[in-house]
This record gives C-alpha cells, structure tokens and sequence, in this order.
C-alpha cells in the first residue's frame, strides 16, 4: 500500500470512527462524484451520438449521461454498484487530453475515465487503481505517401503518450525511414530539417514536420483532409477515431510500438472525508468486480468491441487479473 | 519480423538440406539435345561439351535456382502470415510475448522452413515435376554457357578469315582442288560453287592439322577424353574421304556438285571437333603466340568481342553515371527561388539511388533480353525481318522475360533504399512497401518491355541503317517511356500533386532511360568501324 493510498485510508477510518472531529459543519447536501470523460476518445470515453440509456438504471450513471466506451463502461459498473447500497450523486464533467491531469489536481474531478495510461509522472501525483486494459502506440496513414511531401508528416494529440514516448518508440522501431532524418533533426531543434527537401516550394516552404493537436476528433479532421500524413496514437482511438469520420481511407495501423496499461485516475490530494470513503469504495468495488469472474473488463470488452476478440497480449493481460475465464 | 538468430538458423538447415539434394541431383548425367547445326555433337554427353569451370558454374546455377525457389515460397509463407495478421478482428497491442516463442520444435514458425524445403524435395524428385527439374536443369546450363560456349566459339570458327591467313602456307587439298576444277573466272555458278569448296577446302588445310594431325598432340596437351576418341576417329574418317575423293574427282558438274557437299559437311565437322578440343583445353593451345595457322586461327576467335555485350556495359554505365546529374539538373529547372541549405546533398543522394535502381533494372532487363534473343539465335528461332513486317509477337514474346527482371529489378532497389533508411525492416515497411512499390513495380514491366524491345530493334538493325537513323529509334523509344512514366507517376501518386510536379517525376524517371536508349544505339553504331 502506497503511503498516499494509506494517509486516504486513515482519513477516511477517521471521517467513519470520530464524526464529531470532521470541523462540525457536515455538508447537508448529499455526497457527489465528479467523474471527467472525454468527448473524442472513442472507442474507450466519448460521447454516443444519441443517449446510450433510456433508463439511467439499465447502465450505469455516465451512459444514462450519453457517454460511452470501454473505461466509461468500466467506471459505470462500479459506480451502478455502488449506487445500489448507498446515494450518491454522479457528475460527468467533459475533460480534454491538456487538462485532464491539471482538473484532476486542483480538485475539479474525483475520477478520470478515459484511456489514461500509467506512467512515473501521473503516479506521482495521483491514486490510480491497478491496469485494466493494455493497448499500444499505432500510427495510421494516408493511402498515399507522397516520396517529397512538403507538409505536416506526423499528428498527435498533446499530453498523450503519442507525444512523450509514442514518437520515440515508432522511430526506434525503424519506421519512416525516408522522413527519418527530417524528424529527428526536428525532434533535436536542428535547422537542418528545412533542407531535406529539395523541391518544396520556397514562398510556401515546408510546413513543420510535428504538430500537437487538441482532440483526436481535430487530428483525426486533418488527416483526412491531407494535411496531416501519419497518426500516432493507441492503436483502437486510432481506429475507431478515423473510423468514425465520413470517407476516410487510411492504411496501417496494424502493428503497436509500446505497452501501455491503462488505469482509473483517481484524486489524491485535499479530499473531503466523505468522498474519500467514496473513492476507497469505488477502488474497493472496482477491484472485486474486474479481479473475480465473471469480469467487469470481458464485460466492457464484449460491450465495446462487438464481434472482436482480445489479441494475444491483451488476452494473457486479461488472464493474468481475472484468471481463466 | 524481429531478427531472430534461431529463426536463421532453422532457415539455413532447411536451405542445407536443399543444397544437398541440388547436388545430388545435378549428378545425374545428360545428353545434349538434337542441334540440327552441328550433327556431329548430337548425343555427346554434356559434360563432354564443357570446360570443369563451366560444370562447376553450372552446378553453382542449378544450386542458386533451388535456393530462389526457397526463397521465394518462405517468403510469399510469410507475407501471407504479415497480410492474414492485419486481418483478423483482433482488438489490442500486437508484438511478441516475453518468454512467448515456441521453441525450435515447436509447431509454430520454426518449422516453416523444413517444411518448405522438405515439400521442394519431394516435388522435385518424383516424376511429375519432372520437367520442372528439367527446366531449372537447362536454364542454369544456358546462364553457365553450357554447352552454348562450345556453339559460340563453332560461330566464330565460321566467321573466320581464312583465306587470309592461308596466304603463305602450303594448302595441299586446295592446291590439287584448284589443278582439277580451275575457275573460269566469269562469275558464273560454276564459279560461285568453285568459290565455295575452296573456301572449304582452305578451312580443312588449315584446320585440320591440329584435329586430325601431327600437330594435336603438341598444341592440346591435355589427353582427349574416351568420348572424343569416336568423335575425332570420324572426322579422320571424313578428311580421308574428302583426299581420296579428290584423287578421283572429275570435272563434271554432278560430280563437282557431290564432292562440294562432303567438303562443307567434313568442314562443319572439323571445326566443331576443333572448338570441342579447344574447350576441353580450358580455351588455350601450347604455343599460341607462334606463327602457324592454329595459332593465328585461335587468335582471330579470341579478339572477336560481342559488340552487342560491350555496348550494352558501356551504356549502364554511362546512364548510371549521368543518371545522378539528369537528377540534379531536373530538380534545378522546377525548384524556384533559392536552394536552403543541403538541398545539393538532398539531390544528389536522391541522385545516387535512382542511378543505382537505373543500373540494376537497366543492367537485368537488357543483359535478359540479349541473352534471349541469342539463345533463340542458336536455336535458329530468330531470323531477319523487314521493318515493313516487324515481328511484333515475337519481340512481345521475348521481353517477357526481361520485363520480369525489370520488375524484381525494382522491388530490389526499392527495398534496399528503405533498407539502408531506416536499418531494419519492419512488419508495417514491408506491408507499406508492398502497397508502394508493389503498384510502381507491376507498372515497371512495361517498362521492361520498351527495353526489350529497344535492344531487339538496334542490335537487328544497326547495320542495315545510318547512324542517325538508329539513333532516331533511340529516340522514339525513350518518348515511348516517358509517356509511360507519365502515366505510371499519375496512376501511382494521383493527381492531387498537380501537373508540374507529375511532369517532373516522369523526367526524372524518363532521363535515365533517354540516356540509355542514346548510349546503346551509339556504342552499337560505333562498333560497326
């Protein structure tokens, strides 16, 4: 147990053993859960089109709230779960790849589902509960790969893994060999990148060969209007993200270049003691419902990718939590 | 797609175990097949044909074609395991597994090559593939020579001068001929058949000695094998003939007419007993540089040169070379405005690797088609045409082949390029390379066929037309290609790149081959003087 999980712990035993400590002034409004989704990260948090539920009692809190994806699906079974044994408010607040972490920190959101993956950083500052699903750095791209292109060559989205360590793992892999040196030379503030190219119209010159963009939905845009030649991101946003644009072709992304693990990020720092008690419950509910069988994760999975089946690795990391099916 | 020495190692003991069969069955003896131009060959065994280094070319060929088959079914194996895995309705990360490999018995991919290797084997050795075996047999003798060394050096025995080098030395047959039968002088028919048998006649004296004479012994060292011994017994037989026929010769037609036909069959027959000895001497004779006929006659067949062969050397090279400045004078006329900095070493890196493709599928496509046509020459499948009658289907026949080469030509370049980049291959580079260059590449015979049929055209018309008439046909053909390059550029990158930029690519594709095309037709007219 971290000490972080262990002072959260502590303070909840107070909030439970000795009430009266609490400052006296015990909120009279019943206890809330902000939980941050995303619009544009499909297929694990965005929002559906049409509302998911009618009945807000069939799903889970967020779907009723017309978000979907398989870290929404995870999050609302604990949360229906929850709900059944004691009242609490569930609040989705739209969340973006920048600020996410930032909301996280400053108390704006208790819960973070969206296809976060785990890394030192984000465990520094914040609880999460154990890896609950495993996907991996893909890139998409154009049908067409022009030999001399003068524009954009690889998009990401900012604050995403894509841009720490996606790039890094496509290009150690050997991929781009012919726009290679252009985008290291970028990557290392070289000026020499300009001059890769020797036909590249001088008025209009070459266009940066790395560009952030804010949601996968503006990323995903550009690509397909040819502006942007490849995508980097985890391999099912990628799909499922050009997937869902009208008349777009793409090829690729096939091949993953890293592991990574996502998991529920969770508020660390400040919390009030009844929320507190609230997360632990949450951790506690998450951990029984995704590590004994039947599992919320085959059931999220099934949910979400209908007609699909989870590849290898995916496979062995679903076996190693939940154990044969 | 990882390197994996394991995975190496399996494939080399499945390549081993071909390599052994290849051998095995290469031992197995065969005949030459009927050659109506020199009877006196037929049934001879192969081997008898050739020098050892011939054989041992040719078993290094017969070796290499298993090991391509080799390649190419473990390959197309594992690309169609890299296409069938983007496939399947798999969500998730894909790679390997840490500890995840099977092992080297293990069902999985490290029995893939035995597999293969074993599956050649059992094909190739039972009956129904038979003439697959054959097949690979004839063409890996055909690139080692086998026997078409022997035939080419009998071409170039025909082609000698030897009334030339018969001035000056006493030619007992002709001489009593000439008593016999003198020319009239009248240019008659009489005269043209005279004109015939001395020349003949001319051939045996000179010739003769170092086959049937005192003279083999000294000037072939090596002892003839069992398998000459009937061959040069006969031609004994056939110069006895032709000396006792002339003991008894008259001057009528008829008779004259009979006596021309054994001359020209025991001089056909001399003359291939003669290269055989020639070869079978690893292409030398004792005392070559002295002054007697075999040595001039030995010295007239090795200056002949194959002007087609060194025209062609000459014209890769001088496209490859110029290939790198076409490229950068290209990319000076479209670029505007001034050049950032390293652009000069951008292009010609660029340079370079389109004049390593151009010298590869130049080099492949054009050595083929030369090769085809002189196999079809031997085989006397390749006779004159008129330019109002081109022989259109069989020159589309012909560069079959070479346009193949000049696709695998490609693919090759192309990989190597992305090679060399990035220093590995990766799964998605192969699958992209395939989609890239796959198109560009299938697109490229065509570009194969323009070759072929340039090489055809100046090396069968060459010395019927003026110089610049050929170098008109070098011209045409190298229009011919670049609109083709065009039309490849545009189905390849589509159109959103706009016209300039197409038309561009299609002169950076098309330089090369105007070069070649130019290089050639020249080097085959110089070669005329």
């Amino acid at each position: 147990m971290s000490l972080r999980l262990r002072r959260l712990a502590l303070s909840v035993l107070m909030s439970l053993a000795l009430p009266g400590l609490s400052g006296g002034a015990a909120p009279a409004r019943a206890a809330e859960l902000v939980v941050g989704v995303r619009a544009d990260a499909r297929p694990f948090s965005f929002r559906a089109s049409a509302p998911v539920f009618a009945d807000p009692a069939a799903g889970g809190p967020l779907r009723a709230a017309g978000y979907d994806g398989y870290m929404v699906r995870v999050c609302d079974g604990v949360l229906a779960e929850m709900r059944r044994s004691q009242g609490f408010e569930v609040v989705p607040r739209l969340v973006d790849a920048a600020s996410r972490f930032e909301l996280l920190r400053a108390g704006e959101i208790d819960i973070l589902c969206d296809p976060a993956t785990i890394t030192r950083a984000r465990l520094d500052e914040h609880l999460a509960s154990g890896p609950i699903y495993l996907s991996g750095i893909t890139f998409a791209s154009r049908p067409s790969v022009p030999r001399n292109p003068c524009r954009t060559l690889v998009g990401f989205v900012a604050s995403t893994t894509a841009e720490a360590e996606g790039l890094g793992a496509v290009l150690r892999a050997g991929e781009w060999p012919a726009f290679r040196d252009i985008l290291i030379h970028f990557a290392n503030n070289d000026e020499a990148w300009r001059s890769a190219e020797p036909a590249c119209p001088q008025q209009e010159g070459r266009a940066q060969p790395l560009r952030a963009f804010p949601t996968h939905d503006a990323l995903a845009e550009a690509f397909c209007n040819d502006e942007v030649i490849y995508y980097v991101g985890d391999i099912e946003i990628v799909t499922a993200v050009l997937g869902a644009q009208p008349d777009c072709r793409w090829r690729d992304a096939l091949d993953t270049y890293t592991d990574d693990r996502y998991a529920i990020f969770l508020r660390g720092r400040d919390v009030a003691p009844e929320k507190a008690a609230l997360l632990l419950e949450f951790l506690g509910t998450l951990s029984r419902r995704t590590l004994l069988r039947p599992s919320l994760l085959d059931e999220a999975f099934a949910g979400t990718f209908p007609g699909y089946r989870p590849s290898r690795k995916l496979s062995l990391f679903f076996w190693s939590l939940r154990g044969r099916e | 797609m990882e390197f994996d020495i394991a995975y190496m190692a399996v494939v080399g003991a499945g390549a081993l175990t071909l390599i052994v069969e290849a051998l095995r069955q290469f031992s197995v003896p065969v005949n030459v097949h009927p050659h109506e131009r020199y009877p006196i060959l037929q049934g001879v065994e192969l081997d008898t044909l050739c020098t050892k280094a011939e054989l041992i070319r040719g078993l290094m060929f017969y070796v290499l074609i298993y090991l391509l088959i080799y390649a190419a079914l473990l390959g197309s194996a594992e690309l169609y395991a890299l296409v069938q895995a983007g496939e399947g309705r798999v969500k998730g990360p894909t790679g390997d597994i840490p500890g995840g490999s099977d092992g080297l018995l293990g069902a999985g991919a490290y029995g893939k090559p035995f597999y293969v290797s074993a599956a050649i084997i059992a094909a190739l050795s039972t009956g129904f593939f038979a003439p697959v075996e054959r097949c690979i047999r004839s063409v890996a003798h055909r690139l080692a020579d086998i026997p078409y060394g022997v035939y080419r050096v009998i071409t170039r025995l025909h082609r000698v001068d030897y009334a030339r080098i018969g001035t000056g030395y006493h030619l007992p047959l002709t001489e009593a001929y000439a008593r016999i039968a003198p020319a009239a002088g009248d240019g008659s028919t009489r005269d043209a058949l005279l004109a015939d048998t001395v020349a003949a006649l001319k051939t045996i004296d000179l010739v003769g000695p170092a086959v049937v004479g005192e003279y083999r012994d000294q000037l072939f060292a090596q002892t003839p094998v069992a398998a000459l011994d009937s061959l040069l017994e006969r031609v004994r037989g056939d110069v006895d003939g032709v000396t006792a026929a002339l003991g008894t010769l008259s001057d009528a037609p008829d008779a004259l007419q009979s006596f021309q036909q054994s001359v020209l069959r025991t001089r056909n027959n001399l003359l291939a007993v003669f290269a055989l000895l020639f070869i079978r001497n690893d292409r030398s004779v004792a005392g070559a540089g002295g002054q007697n006929p075999t040595s001039e006659v030995i010295r007239a067949i090795e200056s002949e040169r194959d002007p087609a062969l060194q025209s062609l050397a000459g014209a890769v090279m001088a496209s490859g070379l110029l290939t790198v400045l076409s490229t950068w004078g290209i990319y000076s006329a479209w670029a505007s405005g001034a050049h950032q900095a390293g652009w000069f070493a951008a292009v010609m890196r660029e340079g370079l690797w389109l004049g390593f493709a151009t010298v590869l599928s130049f080099a492949a496509c054009a050595g083929l088609a030369l090769m085809v046509r002189e196999s079809r020459e031997e085989r006397n499948r390749w006779k004159p045409w008129r330019l109002s009658r081109m022989p259109f289907l069989r020159f589309l026949g012909a560069s079959l082949l070479p346009a193949l080469a000049a696709v695998a030509a490609c693919v090759v370049a192309g990989a190597l390029e992305d090679l060399v980049a990035a220093g590995t291959l990766t799964s998605a580079q192969l699958r992209d390379f395939l989609r890239d260059y796959g198109g560009f590449c299938a697109l490229s015979f065509a570009f194969g066929i323009i070759i072929a049929f340039h090489v055809f055209l100046v090396v069968d018309l060459h010395e019927r037309l003026p110089h610049l008439a050929t170098l008109g046909i070098a011209l045409v053909m190298a229009g011919i290609y670049a609109l083709w390059a065009l039309v490849v550029v545009a189905s390849t990158y589509g159109t959103a790149q706009g016209l300039s930029w197409q038309l561009r690519e299609a002169a950076l594709l098309g330089a090369p081959a105007l070069i070649f095309f130019l290089a050639f037709a020249a080097l085959m007219e110089w070669s005329e003087d």
